[in-house]
């Protein structure tokens, strides 16, 4: 759906045509949905807050500006409720416990061995899946944001940085930084896989 | 040629469709280095640009709710459908509640070589099986600080705290934590309870976080933005935890 689509659906949206909005969910609902999901890792979370990100656009589609792509409104908004539930979830810290699994010494940290990284069944598949969404929850929450933005909503650089008030070079340096930061949760030893050879080795 | 990060940070900026055809180039002759975190990062790209389906019905069900015209409301708190947590959190606080509403003489006489300072509060699943069980236990450390707990004299130097079996799994704090969690508990039930005290957060591996904190003299403990104070006897709070569980 381009830009003009959009702009025309919403004008009848606002004349009236209520039904019209259809068109903007089935359009987006996928994107929404998983944005959600991703960042709450509960499916029945997701549920609940990717329909009342659709509801609330549609409350205060007026005062969609029309400046950027609904979507980009839209995706905003979505992981605006998202770190709003996130954050009623949550405490102020001053220690942190870790649930052990009752044999290890070491907390249950996923470690994947480099041939994970390419899965070939469906059970490595699902595996993985899971080792990223819980390494992904423990990401902070701007730096999940801007990766799922990216990942699950398929904006460019230019439209996360319209859209959070971010230059895009730091758009670019965090969802590089949240790359890093995932591989290394998924190593599970703290370091990255080392260079296979020095600068120095190769006369640069 | 590029270090290993210039090349992720390339790759990175190339997986967005945002690196420049300089860039690309330079990629493309870095490529063969086999620098092996570059296969993790498209790997981990691949995997969340897969999208789930939406769940049955769900445009449906919202141009409904606009056609009802209903208000945007704060998302409703999710219902702890995940047992375990929700019983580990209610354990707790009634380990934590009623193990040190101490049975005074009893500890008191025993205070010399405990083992465990409280009652355990377990909860079985229906085939009577022990599925969560909580022990307050105290053991002799070499720290000597007294505190006092609702006017018998209980010794924070012990490293106890609260342990936690659920499954094949155990929650041990460490010695440090322990001896924070015991501080914490001391000053159940006294008047001079802080209105706020640390709070603490226990974070179970399939994702869900206990929270834990004094509020009015009362350990507190919240799941999933639902919060459990302790009230009413050990055989109430288990028959919420079988409900729940069933």
């Amino acid at each position: 759906m381009d830009r003009d689509e959009e702009k025309s659906i919403i004008a009848r949206v606002l004349a009236g045509d209520t039904e019209a909005f259809e068109a903007l969910v089935l359009e987006n609902q996928k994107q929404v949905y998983n944005l959600a999901l991703r960042m709450t890792g509960s499916e029945e979370d997701a549920n609940d807050i990717a329909q009342e990100a659709f509801i609330r656009a549609f409350r205060s589609l007026a005062s969609f500006r029309g400046d950027s792509k609904f979507s980009v409104w839209l995706y905003r908004l979505t992981s605006n409720i998202c770190l709003d539930f996130l954050r009623s979830r949550r405490r102020k810290k001053t220690v942190s416990m870790s649930w052990f699994a009752a044999d290890d010494d070491e907390p249950a940290e996923l470690e994947i061995p480099d041939e994970r990284f390419s899965p070939h069944t469906e059970l490595e598949r699902r595996e993985l899946r899971s080792a990223i969404q819980r390494a992904l929850a423990r990401l902070p929450d701007d730096m999940r944001e801007v990766l799922l933005l990216r990942e699950v909503g398929g904006l460019s650089y230019d439209e996360i940085a319209a859209s959070l008030s971010l230059e895009e070079g730091t758009v670019k340096s965090r969802i590089f930084r949240a790359r890093k930061k995932l591989c290394k949760i998924l190593s599970g030893d703290g370091n990255f896989p080392a260079e296979i050879s020095s600068d120095k080795a190769k006369g640069v | 040629m590029a270090t290993c990060d210039e090349y992720l940070e390339m790759l990175s900026a190339s997986l967005d469709g945002e690196l420049d055809s300089d860039g690309e180039d330079r990629l493309r002759a870095d490529e063969n280095r086999g620098c092996a975190a570059g296969e993790a990062f498209r790997s981990v790209s691949r995997e969340l640009r897969q999208l789930d389906e939406v769940p049955e019905g769900f445009a449906a069900s919202i141009m409904e709710r606009i056609a009802a015209g209903e208000a945007p409301r704060a998302v409703k708190k999710p219902l702890w459908k995940r047992y375990t947590a929700a019983a580990a959190c209610l354990v707790l606080i009634c380990a934590a509640a009623i193990g040190l509403s101490p049975d005074k003489e009893a500890i008191a006489s025993t205070m010399g070589d405990i083992e465990t300072a409280a009652p355990s509060v377990s909860a079985a699943d229906a085939d009577g099986d022990a599925v969560v069980r909580a022990e307050l236990f105290a053991s002799k450390s070499d720290s000597v600080t007294p505190a006092y707990i609702d006017g018998v004299v209980f010794d924070a130097g012990y490293a106890g705290g609260a342990v936690i079996y659920s499954q094949d799994s155990e929650f041990h704090p460490s010695d440090a934590d322990a001896a924070e969690l015991l501080g914490l508990l001391e000053y159940l039930d006294s008047a001079e309870a802080p209105a706020d005290g640390p709070d603490y957060e226990i974070a179970l591996a399939g994702g869900s976080v206990i929270d834990l904190w004094l509020s009015g003299g009362k350990a507190v403990c919240s799941l999933d933005g639902t919060a459990y104070i302790p009230a009413g006897s050990t055989e109430e709070i288990q028959d919420i935890i079988e409900d729940i569980m069933n």
